[in-house]
């Protein structure tokens, strides 16, 4: 009888063991998932600059250093290596095109133009799926370090070599200006 | 922090729960119509594949039928308020971490959206063309992000479902009835007896509590997923005032749809009045709950929906 006791608490550790070590597979693998969720984004805000530059460039001749800075902080965060170098070329470029929408502001043909109006819709779109991808990946990976830390799954992580993940730190998202929304009150800070 | 997965597994428990409790009213109508009826167990048998297969179908194409029955067209991204829109239900995908489901548009002047489809690969989210004059960038972004909250907690699978089951249960009581009462309303042959009108009477009632009940459960849980997913809930807020003050209620919305809605079209008697009986008969709670809710959230919101 009590063999059987014994017997019965090995499997169900082993069933506990298992279904802990597949919830972290997925929590890790949704980690891996979000954080490509962020490239995509990024890159895809990377296409979008080109287009916007070249539909406001001939309207202001005269504003030539602000595009000029956003050119330039595009090429830098396109060949940007490394999440830490990635992070700081990403904050220049997001407040360099910051400051060409203040200044296109200024111009009211373009401000009522049809294709700068889609543009600013694109940007902001592409602005929101950045900061969106990014909570999503912090969401997921505060998930997977409180499953690996916490007792008793550390037992499983630290075994299989579960590591932890990294945050977008505080600063990093700070920086970043508060949601875009046309006609809108801005949105609270996240 | 978002947990479809946990969200999604209650939801299942519950859906199956309800799937029960509605399939037992069912027989038990059929069989209670049987019992006094005209002797064949033809409403057992009415009921048993009515509900078997109206199942199997609104799993299989329910979303199409209800899309169908709305009236629902592709948006077109030259319009700029529906690419805007189009943009939005991505976002919200991102945020999610689901799927970007199909965007579709109702022709409705009255501001309202809906979400369906069986699973996240399969959904499709909906805006009245009101929704998109109505709201701006920010609300409609709460909108979408109910929405989605819907998508990934499965409420829009067992969406469809309720609204096939109860059509059919309603069916086949009112051909019942039909059966049962002459053309002036008296009972029109003594064999039928008062068990068998009642039932025939009882069955829509009874499955529709059920069906709302659930249905207003849903909506809470989907508002407060919404806030996770945007981090921004006066702008979801100050989105359900400004479609429960608008002057035109939903028409698209009809009876067996209601409560696939964001905001309650005003089509059945609960969601156009208030007291304890109407909240009972309601698809959605009470617009003023769901606002002092997440006004709620705002106040506490701040610090713990930081990132990190």
């Amino acid at each position: 009888m009590p063999l059987l006791l014994l017997l019965g608490l090995v499997v169900a550790a082993v069933l506990w063991a298992i279904a802990t070590y597949n919830g972290l597979v997925s929590l890790k693998n949704g980690a891996d998932g979000a954080w490509r969720q962020i490239d995509v984004q990024l890159r895809r805000r990377h296409d979008l600059v080109p287009n916007l530059v070249e539909t406001v460039r001939g309207a202001m001749d005269f504003e030539k250093s602000t595009l000029e800075s956003v050119i330039a902080a595009r090429a830098r965060a396109v060949d940007a290596r490394g999440p830490a170098e990635s992070a700081t070329a990403e904050r220049e470029l997001t407040s360099s095109l910051g400051r060409l929408f203040a200044v296109v502001e200024h111009y009211p043909d373009l401000k009522s133009n049809q294709n700068i109006l889609q543009l600013q819709e694109e940007l902001t779109n592409t602005e929101n799926l950045v900061s969106f991808a990014r909570q999503r990946y912090n969401d997921v990976a505060q998930r997977l370090n409180t499953r690996r830390e916490a007792f008793p799954g550390n037992l499983i992580a630290s075994r299989f070599g579960f590591g932890a993940r990294e945050y977008f730190e505080a600063s990093a998202v700070d920086a970043e200006p508060p949601r875009v929304s046309l006609g809108a009150p801005p949105a609270p800070r996240t | 922090m978002i947990d479809f997965a946990s969200a999604a597994a209650s939801n299942r428990r519950r859906s199956g729960l309800l799937i029960a409790l509605l399939a037992f009213i069912a027989l038990a109508t059929g069989l209670a119509l049987d019992a006094s009826g005209p002797g064949l167990p033809l409403f057992t048998l009415g009921m048993l594949g009515g509900t078997v297969g109206g199942t199997l179908l609104a799993d299989r194409s329910g979303d199409t039928m209800v899309l169908a029955s709305l009236r629902a067209r592709p948006v077109d991204e030259a319009i700029p308020e529906q690419a805007q829109f189009a943009n939005l239900v991505e976002e919200m995908a991102v945020s999610a971490g689901l799927p970007t489901p199909r965007v579709m548009l109702v022709d409705d002047p009255a501001p309202n959206a809906l979400a369906t489809g069986r699973d996240p690969e399969h959904a499709t989210i909906a805006a009245t063309t009101g929704l998109l004059a109505t709201l701006d960038r920010a609300e409609t972004q709460g909108v979408v992000a109910h929405e989605m909250a819907h998508v990934g907690n499965r409420d829009t699978r067992i969406g469809v479902v309720l609204a096939v089951l109860l059509g059919a249960i309603a069916l086949v009581a009112d051909f019942a009835w039909r059966l049962g009462m002459d053309d002036d309303g008296n009972d029109r042959d003594r064999s039928f007896g008062p068990i068998f009108l009642l039932a025939a009477a009882l069955a829509p009632v009874a499955s529709r509590l059920v069906a709302f009940a659930i249905s207003r459960q849903r909506e809470y849980l989907a508002d407060a997923t919404a806030v996770e997913l945007t981090r921004n809930p006066l702008a979801l807020a100050s989105a359900l005032e400004r479609i429960s003050s608008h002057p035109r209620p939903t028409r698209r919305g009809v009876q067996g749809t209601a409560h696939l809605f964001f905001a309650a079209p005003r089509t059945t008697w609960g969601d156009r009045r208030r007291g304890w009986l109407a909240d009972l008969w309601a698809t959605h709670p009470p617009v003023a709950d769901r606002i002092a809710r997440l006004l709620a959230m705002a106040g506490a919101g701040d610090g713990s929906h930081d990132h990190a």
